[in-house]
């Protein structure tokens, strides 16, 4: 089944002279509990894309199929309503709400719906990726890596179609960055989650099911879900 | 739509976020307390100035009852008693008046009152208690004065009452007195209901279809109640009538201080520019304020929506944010403006006061408190209207794309990551960069043009801050000019033409209807004692009597030729007639035409203004002579009725005519004369000793008198004795209150704009500092980059206090253009309306506040500026959290 799918999508900035071309017709699929890693020198357009696949922001042109549903064409409400209940992030500055405590974090997209929370799942998610001690503190009190560890316990929290990654280890040092990767790679495969990172690491891309590469906003190679 | 469950966390962060920020808080609760203390000293002392000219009016009628039935049954009053929507009934029976010699003067209603009737018509005795035996009687303390009857309980009161046109001597003991009024329109009092069933039994038959007459009123109901509310009286009395079953005229009496006539309008166009003032004032703080926080947590909001919250979720964060700021803020308001309201009610009552017995004491009401809340949180709502707007429309992708480049102030952005955000911004940005940008080659960086390039790129906080600080400045300077336009001689000699003046208190009462204006109130007592007084120099009366005029054939052609045929008279005819054709054919007819008569002494005749002809008082005093009256209602108009050297006759009230030759043409002061006009006046003065040949012996209207200086004092402790405590119904005026009213009420005006235009300057230069504050801590790395690069501290700083300086500039500019716009467009024609204004036009206060203003504007930077030096440059230029 394929949980992503964009149809010739292109994200132009400018007219005219000015005119940049951040994407320019990139098609996609990802399959279902696949872990994709997008990899591109800084100016790609790889953010962008990571941009237009979670709603962030519009296509120029084309589609985005999440779950077979056309997001580009949703209204901003309604995107947002979208991207807490279909899609969980991860950024590479973390971006955890600093008056929140680790656990309010990591529920607030749950809250958020005004949801129940799936207290045995939450507490599995929170298991895994050890934060079990943490839950009361404060993201200010947190190392790197631990504040990363909660951003990817919030992203699995509301059981997204599509957990997004934008460099999740670009603010961490070597060895805490192969930590957060493979709790990253072992959570997915554990709770059978649809990943899609970027990078510009290739060694780090290396640890995804299938990297596509792209340059210039088109897909140099990957592009189609192997078989 | 599916209603989500999302309040509580909602609630959690806007708290959270709200608790995040201590001194921000603490400047937008601040701001909201300045707010809401500006609303309830505008509501606490504007309402207690409407609630008490709704008092006097009450007095006057005599009662505060919304309404009343006349002449009921006791069957009728049964079914109006029992009417559910009525809040209170009440009633009381009338007897008859009260017809003793002494009280000609004071009529005098004699009724058995219900204790909540007496309550609502001002005679619950205050000593003593309601009439109980059948001899016992209620009566006003002015009563009892003019009776010779002291105000002791027990004391006897012999009255003569006429009950339906006979009339019974009754000796009552005094059980109760209360403090009667003189401005009210009729005198009461009390008894038992006993009493009253014996001397005037209840008729049976209604009075509802037949008119009632005079012979038939007593022992009759009068019902007296209130409805819930006062609105709409009209209505909600022809409504019970229907409901009662009443024919739709029965007698029936709705209270007119009411009805909303006697709130002065332009006391409600100023209350409702004050308001409006202080909204504004309100909204540009509170505005500014919650806009700069929510630009400071744009990454924030960013943040939260790209984790899902949405635009309205987010929108219900700023407004808790505010609701919960209110909640402290405006409590606090209520202390200040309470406070400040303790401060202004004694000046403000002080002038208000309408006569000897309103108190000036005023009790803290509730609906104020619920008045200015109201206002204040409106002012907050609408505050937070573009805040909520620009945190809902906040893009997900800026809290992703910002996280490197630092804090970063909102307005600012666009122009410091032009280079970064190159392919996003659009060509009309581009071209003013373009401009921006060779136009900076040419010049050289320096602090002020730095500056200069920073208060433009923020441009709209400059427009609100300048706005909120030209707001108090504009204030002050109309007011200073207003009050210096008071022109104490123009005042003065309006009021009083003497040392003192002395009449009826009800003459120059405007609150007094025109029916109950004594105007031969000058005793022979009082003019006694005043001769025996040491020290006084001239006393000069003047009499009146108001006598329309009977003009012969050839006099009647001459005013027609002079004043309905003279174009100069045609405004006035106009304006007297109203427009009414017909009304203005009968004035031409003859028909309305009033006159007064006046006898004057020689002090009088000397003060008489424009004369033409000549004031020869040994003449005049001959009896031969009279002089004449202008037309026109004591404006320009001045047109002469009649020229010196013609013959006119004046006749008495018996009809009987003096023929006299008019001496000259002039006008009564307006001090001296009576002050009610009719349509069209055509007076005549006469000489006192032939006035009094004329009229037959009367009474002074007004007495004036000078005293040698030296005496001064003592005359004004003796008459000060005398009107008090002799005969309450005089009223004198000095020269010296007048001069002390006038001051009392330049000081009023100048107090309450002061303190008004002070509250709004601290309003100003908080949303100075605010904004202040929070640019230079949004621009603390910027700052340490600069330093970094090689600005020095001292340049630095000079940059700040050049901004602050900008703000001062702008500030100073816009407040001297609408100063003066205010004060031609606004203060002159508002002045004008005021006989003592003389206009000026200044802008002086502005200059001496601009100096202030100034320091303010470059003490703030520079104290933020050491305070952020505190930190080292590296440690600034690391990512501030």
């Amino acid at each position: 089944m394929k949980v992503l799918r964009t149809d010739d999508l292109r994200k132009y900035y400018g007219t005219g002279e000015n005119q940049v071309r951040a994407l320019d017709g990139i098609d996609l699929t990802v399959e279902q509990g696949e872990f994709l890693a997008i990899v591109g020198t800084s100016g790609s357009g790889k953010s962008t894309l990571l941009h237009m696949l979670g709603g962030l922001d519009r296509p120029t042109s084309g589609k985005v199929y999440v779950d077979d549903k056309d997001i580009s064409r949703l209204k901003d409400d309604a995107l947002c309503v979208f991207r807490r209940r279909k899609i969980g992030f991860v950024f590479q500055s973390y971006n955890l709400v600093p008056v929140l405590n680790v656990y309010e974090n990591i529920v607030l997209p749950i809250e958020l719906d005004g949801n129940e929370i799936d207290r045995v799942y939450v507490d599995r998610v929170i298991d895994v990726l050890g934060l079990k001690n943490k839950l009361t503190s404060l993201p200010s009190q947190l190392s790197g890596g631990q504040q990363q560890r909660v951003a990817i316990a919030r992203a699995l929290a509301s059981k997204p179609a599509l957990l997004l990654a934008d460099e999740p280890t670009g603010n961490l040092d070597s060895r805490t960055s192969q930590d957060v990767l493979g709790l990253l790679k072992v959570t997915g495969e554990k709770f059978g989650q649809t990943m899609v990172m970027i990078t510009h690491n290739e060694e780090i891309a290396q640890m995804a099911d299938r990297i596509i590469r792209i340059e210039d906003g088109r897909i140099l190679k990957g592009g189609e879900a192997d078989a | 739509m599916r209603r989500v469950k999302n309040q509580k966390v909602l609630r959690r962060l806007a708290d959270r976020t709200r608790k995040a920020g201590k001194s921000r808080n603490i400047i937008a609760i601040l701001a909201i307390a300045l707010t809401t203390a500006l609303f309830t000293t505008v509501f606490t002392v504007g309402g207690s100035i409407i609630e008490k000219q709704q008092e006097a009016a009450m007095r006057q009628v005599g009662g505060t009852a919304h309404a009343g039935y006349k002449y009921l049954t006791q069957a009728e009053y049964d079914i109006v008693k029992k009417d559910e929507k009525l809040k209170e009934v009440s009633y009381r029976i009338i007897v008859g008046d009260a017809v003793n010699e002494e009280l000609l003067k004071l009529r005098t209603e004699i009724s058995y009152y219900e204790d909540l009737d007496a309550k609502m018509s001002f005679c619950y005795p205050e000593e003593g208690h309601m009439p109980e035996k059948e001899d016992e009687i209620v009566m006003s303390d002015l009563t009892l004065h003019a009776l010779g009857v002291p105000c002791k309980i027990g004391a006897k009161v012999p009255l003569k009452i006429q009950i339906n046109g006979d009339t019974v001597e009754q000796t009552f003991a005094l059980c109760g007195y209360f403090k009667g009024d003189t401005i009210s329109q009729s005198q009461v009092a009390a008894v038992s209901k006993t009493y009253a069933k014996k001397a005037a039994p209840m008729p049976t038959t209604s009075a509802m279809d037949t008119n009632i007459e005079a012979s038939d009123y007593a022992g009759r109901i009068m019902a007296d109640f209130n409805f819930v509310t006062s609105l709409n009286l009209e209505k909600q009395a022809a409504e019970l009538t229907e409901r009662c079953g009443f024919p739709e005229d029965a007698p029936m009496g709705i209270n007119w201080a009411y009805m909303g006539k006697e709130i002065d309008y332009e006391l409600a166009l100023l209350l409702i520019s004050i308001l409006l003032i202080v909204l504004a004032s309100g909204y540009l703080i509170i505005y500014n304020i919650f806009y700069i926080n929510v630009y400071q947590d744009i990454r924030y909001y960013g943040l939260l929506k790209t984790i899902g919250t949405t635009g309205r979720q987010l929108r219900r964060m700023v407004y808790r944010q505010a609701y919960m700021m209110s909640l402290y803020g405006i409590p606090s308001g209520f202390i200040a403006g309470i406070a400040v309201g303790k401060i202004l009610l004694p000046v403000v009552m002080g002038k208000f006061s309408f006569s000897g017995t309103t108190d000036t004491k005023v009790t803290l009401k509730l609906w104020v408190f619920i008045a200015a809340a109201v206002f204040s949180f409106i002012t907050v709502i609408l505050s937070c209207i573009r805040p909520c707007r620009i945190a809902a429309k906040v893009s997900p992708v800026e809290a992703v794309r910002y996280t490197e480049g630092g804090e970063e102030e909102g307005a600012g952005r666009k122009w410091r990551n032009f280079e970064n955000t190159e392919p996003r911004k659009n060509t009309k940005i581009a071209k003013a960069e373009k401009k921006r940008k060779t136009e900076k080659k040419t010049r050289r960086v320096n602090p002020r043009e730095m500056a200069w390039q920073n208060i433009r790129r923020n441009r709209k906080k400059v427009v609100i801050v300048v706005a909120s600080l030209s707001l108090a400045l504009v204030l002050l300077n109309s007011i200073c000019s207003l009050v210096r336009g008071f022109d104490m001689d123009k005042f003065v000699s309006r009021l009083i033409l003497s040392d003192f003046s002395i009449s009826d208190a009800t003459l120059d009462n405007f609150s007094v209807s025109y029916e109950s204006v004594v105007t031969d109130g000058v005793t022979e007592d009082f003019l006694r004692e005043l001769k025996s007084q040491e020290g006084i120099e001239e006393i000069g009366n003047i009499y009146l009597k108001e006598i329309d005029p009977v003009l012969s054939e050839e006099n009647y052609g001459l005013i027609e030729e002079r004043i309905f045929e003279n174009p100069k008279a045609q405004d006035t005819l106009e304006w007297v007639s109203g427009g009414d054709k017909e009304l203005l054919d009968d004035l031409r007819e003859g028909l309305w035409m009033d006159g007064k008569v006046y006898g004057i002494g020689e002090l009088v005749m000397d003060k008489l203004e424009n004369p033409e002809g000549s004031l020869d008082w040994e003449k005049f005093r001959t009896g031969k002579y009279v002089i004449a009256a202008r037309f026109g209602l004591m404006d320009e108009t001045g047109i002469d009725f009649f020229l010196p050297g013609e013959k006119v006759t004046v006749y008495n009230e018996a009809g009987e005519g003096r023929e006299y030759e008019v001496l000259a043409v002039a006008d009564m002061p307006y001090a001296c004369g009576f002050q009610h006009f009719g349509m069209f006046n055509c007076d005549f003065i006469l000489p006192e000793g032939e006035y009094l040949e004329l009229m037959g012996e009367s009474r002074p209207m007004r007495t004036l008198f000078n005293v040698a200086s030296e005496q001064e004092d003592i005359v004004e402790a003796w008459i000060s004795d005398y009107c008090e405590n002799v005969e309450p119904a005089l009223l004198y005026q000095s020269k010296a209150s007048i001069v002390e009213e006038f001051d009392s009420y330049r000081n009023l005006i100048a107090m309450v704009g002061s303190l008004l235009a002070f509250i709004l300057a601290l309003i100003g230069i908080l949303n100075f500092i605010n904004t202040m504050v929070t640019s230079v801590l949004s621009r603390k790395q910027e700052f340490a980059m600069m330093e970094a690069v090689g600005m020095t501290g001292a340049q630095l700083k000079r940059m700040l206090c050049f901004e602050g300086g900008y703000y001062a500039l702008y500030t100073g500019i816009i407040s001297v253009i609408f100063s003066s716009i205010i004060s031609v467009l606004v203060v002159k024609p508002y002045g004008d309306e005021m006989f003592f204004f003389r206009w000026h036009f200044t802008l002086l206060p502005l200059a001496l506040c601009i100096p202030a203003l100034l320091a303010v504007v470059v003490l703030v930077p520079s104290v933020c500026h050491k305070s952020m030096r505190k930190t080292s440059v590296v440690d600034r230029m690391r990512k501030a959290e």
